[in-house]
């Protein structure tokens, strides 16, 4: 294989990455709405109607038990900052002024107990439920305290007891479950002396809405808040200005919070089954064929040492007889010289004899 | 700490700065102040395009601005041509040419102008080459134009100035000054006495086949006035763009009380009966038609700005282009919807419910939601009796007497009801719990409503039968001098009426406090629980 893992995991990396992103998403509910509960309650909150007398919280903080506050609730000058939930509060009314000085608009907010709540889809140890009341509930024996629901709630609800050291909790509006499923209203509800709050079928609270909306229209804007807001919520809104204009947010599109994150989010049982199957065998693989090379290296080697080994053994066995060739050979000749040395010595020897005896003696012809 | 003058301290402190100043909203604090005067005096300045060439932004022309630099000498004849003792408002020419040669005109005058005041050592405008000094992008600044109503008291004022003189020698009135019609015969506008009418049936918001847009003509007619007024030094009207435009200004203008009555050959009462027009009806047409009604013209006069109020296209009667069937020129509105639609100004019942949005009126109102045609009780308008009509054909007097006749049996201005039916104090004992119970001030309320509403004719005209004015708080039941409890239909909350019917608490807190709010009255404060019923211990 010419292409080395980093290319390789490379070019898998981004095959997966780009059919995740542009792939349809694969979530579980694609073609579903869903309309919340049959028979789940809601509560329909008429901002036209509210006087920000302030009776919703007090009755919200003696039904939950809550801790008295700083500032008791017959004091209305708060109305004049803006104030959110946090650990010792569920609900609070913010009041609006109005450019033209006429009285302002006073808003209660709380947990709007949406149909599919990003706080439930994102808590991983389900401390957080979506009841068939229609009620958001929350369990604090399960709660881990990651808060990943203060980061994911849309309407920045849900609050955390920071002051409490061993058991924190996430506070947040309970829509008064044990009181509904008793058949009792909800504290701010049965408090409101202006019904401001209206108790219902989340359906049925609709139809008012829209009843209020025909029969007044000068009175409302022709939007029903939490209709379709994050795909529907329990909580609903009519108001009589721009809903911006109250402190509400209107960016919030109509899609349901899970389904934002459902296509990544179904993308990672593929990974996480098939990418250590895809990416052990690609291993196994590369290994075996490493172990393969190394086998075949080892093979070569060995063959060719003892080709070499053979080859030079023959070379050896030459060099052995051309040098005991040559040592014989040095050998005779230096036989032969001597041969010849002596052979001379002993001419050398004759001579002096012979010259006695030639001159003694004629030359004898041979 | 030693401070570390190390260079990636130096870089650091550079970039900190710098991120400041990025995130300080540099626009606010570096912006010029708002102008003295608001932008409402633009005239923009925007040819059409010269084919083949790239076009400019128009130019938003500040025509006070100029106004005023040219000072008390000159007047608008620096910039304005004048054609039969008129002032033509276009710059320098009298009617539009080829786009090229009304460009020519506007750069060589204005430059011309601007470097003759810059030469006589006077702040002036852009110069040649400062092209983008005139030809900006429209302003974002909202404009504080606003429109000026010519109503009737304005209209009095110049009807009876008698510095204004009228157009024709011998006629006594001022009508002639500025009301003419249009004659195609001699192509010229004259005066015809009887045809006066409000400019705004013929100059239209756009250019008409007759008549030119009404901005031209009023600033034709208006401006060219007054300016000939100030040039004598005469008291006289407005002649930058603020004195009539500005919403402050217009504040100040003089208003005529109790104008006197325009004279213009119009009827005091009229019998409505669109069947009895034009021959004078037959009994067969009275079969088919609801019985008429007699409308009090004087009354109604008195209670709108204008004449336009009703006659919004034409001084013309209602069926002459609202047929009962519905015709090109009423724009399809049959006669039905034009008397009797809720939204519109113009219809008899839609001024009517705008009337009834007053603060005075507000409180019992803005809680009746509108009713439905089919629950409108026809006969409090549809009144006169069918027995006076014929024999037909009707005459115009003789329709006329029918409808005074009937008239003058609806005039009531007192409340007839004496102290015994209202009761004084009423205890509302049926909730206690938290509070003690209400000492309703029962009788002082009524009281109180009704001197509010003593002195409104319309008021007195549908509620004088006082019964009626108890269905306000007693309502959604047929109006009785004995009203049963509220406790008899408002029961528990949220039960199983799907018809938005509050619980007992939310009708007792919902019709006081939404009848306050909707009347402004601030004291008692909704939130203030114990002006109403004391804390129970």
């Amino acid at each position: 294989m010419g292409i080395t893992r980093r290319k390789f995991l490379g070019w898998v990396g981004a095959a997966t990455g780009t059919t995740v992103i542009t792939g349809k998403h694969a979530s579980a509910a694609s073609n579903k709405h869903f309309e919340g509960y049959p028979g789940s309650f809601g509560v329909l909150h008429d901002t036209t109607r509210c006087i920000g007398c302030r009776k919703c919280e007090q009755a919200c903080n003696v039904v939950n038990e809550l801790p008295a506050p700083e500032k008791s609730f017959d004091d209305l000058a708060v109305l004049e900052e803006s104030r959110r939930t946090n650990g010792d509060t569920y609900t609070v009314v913010n009041g609006f002024k109005q450019g033209d000085g006429t009285s302002p608009t006073f808003v209660k907010t709380q947990c709007n107990h949406c149909l599919e709540p990003a706080c439930a889809s994102v808590c991983f140890v389900k401390a957080f439920r979506k009841d068939k009341t229609g009620a958001v509930t929350y369990d604090a024996s399960l709660c881990v305290g990651c808060r990943y629901c203060m980061v994911a709630c849309p309407f920045n609800i849900p609050a955390y007891e920071y002051d409490e050291a061993f058991t924190p909790r996430v506070m947040k509006c309970t829509l008064c479950k044990p009181r509904i499923d008793k058949g009792q209203l909800p504290g701010c509800v049965e408090s409101c002396p202006k019904e401001a709050l209206t108790f219902g079928s989340r359906t049925q609270l609709i139809k008012e809405a829209r009843r209020r909306i025909e029969r007044f229209p000068d009175r409302y804007v022709d939007h029903v808040y939490g209709e379709t807001e994050m795909g529907g919520t329990s909580w609903l809104y009519l108001s009589g200005r721009p809903f911006g204009d109250i402190g509400m947010r209107e960016d919030l599109g109509i899609t349901p919070a899970p389904s934002l994150t459902a296509g990544p989010l179904s993308a990672v049982p593929i990974i996480v089954g098939l990418w250590p199957v895809l990416l052990t065998g690609i291993w196994a693989i590369s290994r075996r064929k490493d172990q393969i090379a190394e086998q075949e290296r080892i093979e070569a080697v060995a063959t060719t040492t003892a080709d070499a080994n053979e080859e030079m053994q023959v070379k050896l066995a030459e060099l052995k007889d051309k040098m005991s060739k040559e040592k014989e050979a040095a050998i005779n000749l230096e036989v032969k010289k001597a041969l010849e040395e002596a052979a001379k010595q002993a001419e050398a020897d004759k001579e002096p004899a012979e010259d006695k005896d030639a001159a003694e003696t004629p030359k004898e012809e041979k | 700490m030693a401070k570390r003058a190390t260079r990636q301290w130096r870089i650091n402190a550079v970039l900190a700065i710098m991120l400041m100043i990025a995130l300080c909203d540099s626009a606010s604090v570096f912006s010029a102040t708002t102008a003295d005067f608001q932008e409402l005096d633009v005239v923009y300045i925007d040819l059409p395009q010269i084919p083949g060439s790239d076009k400019m932004p128009g130019v938003p022309f500040p025509h006070d601005r100029h106004t005023r630099a040219l000072g008390n000498d000159k007047d608008c004849s620096a910039c304005h041509l004048q054609q039969d003792d008129r002032f033509v408002f276009k710059f320098k020419r009298l009617t539009d040419g080829v786009p090229e040669a009304d460009m020519a005109v506007y750069h060589d005058n204005c430059v011309a102008c601007h470097v003759e005041t810059k030469g006589a050592g006077q702040a002036s405008g852009p110069m040649d080459g400062d092209c983008r000094s005139c030809h900006t992008a429209a302003s974002n600044d909202i404009s504080a134009w606003q429109p000026i109503s010519f109503d009737k008291s304005l209209h009095y004022r110049h009807a009876s100035a008698k510095a204004i003189l009228p157009g024709k020698m011998y006629d006594e009135v001022n009508c002639s000054a500025c009301h003419h019609i249009y004659d195609e015969a001699i192509q010229k506008t004259i005066h015809q006495n009887g045809t006066e009418q409000s400019c705004l049936y013929c100059h239209k918001s756009e250019k008409t086949e007759t008549a030119p847009p009404i901005r031209w003509a009023s600033h034709a007619a208006c401006v060219s006035c007054h300016q000939s007024f100030k040039t004598r030094s005469q008291k006289t009207g407005p002649v930058e763009c603020a004195g009539c435009h500005d919403k402050a200004v217009q504040q100040q203008i003089e208003i005529v009380e109790n104008v006197p009555r325009l004279e213009c050959n119009q009827p005091d009462t009229v019998l409505l009966a669109s069947w009895m027009l034009p021959e004078g009806g037959s009994e067969a047409a009275m079969k088919k038609h609801m019985t008429p009604v007699a409308f009090n013209h004087v009354v109604h006069e008195s209670k709108t700005d204008s004449c336009r109020s009703c006659h919004h296209q034409t001084l013309k009667k209602c069926i002459e282009c609202h047929t009962e069937t519905g015709d090109e020129k009423g724009d399809g509105v049959q006669l039905t919807r034009a008397m009797h639609n809720g939204t519109s100004s113009h219809s008899c019942i839609g001024c009517h419910s705008q009337v009834k949005m007053a603060k005075d009126c507000a409180g019992c109102h803005a809680t009746i939601p509108p009713k439905q045609f089919s629950q409108i009780t026809c006969a409090q308008c549809h009144t006169v009796d069918q027995a006076l009509l014929g024999p037909f054909p009707m005459e115009a007097e003789a329709r006329t007497a029918v409808a005074e006749n009937s008239l003058n049996f609806r005039a009531r201005t007192s409340l007839t009801l004496g102290d015994e039916h209202i009761p004084e104090i009423v205890k509302i004992d049926s909730m206690v719990d938290t509070y003690e119970a209400v000492d309703f001030p029962h009788r002082q309320i009524v009281r109180a409503i009704f001197s509010r509403i003593k002195d409104n004719s319309m008021a007195a005209y549908f509620h004088g039968d006082d019964v009626t004015l108890c269905a306000g708080c007693h309502h959604n039941a047929p109006a009785t001098l004995n009203p049963t409890r509220c406790a008899a239909c408002h029961g528990e909350a949220f039960t199983h009426e799907q018809d938005g019917r509050p619980g007992l608490k939310g009708a007792y807190h919902g019709q006081c406090m939404a009848c306050h709010q909707a009347m402004g009255i601030v004291e008692p404060a909704s939130t203030d629980c114990i002006k109403c019923h004391k804390k129970r211990n």
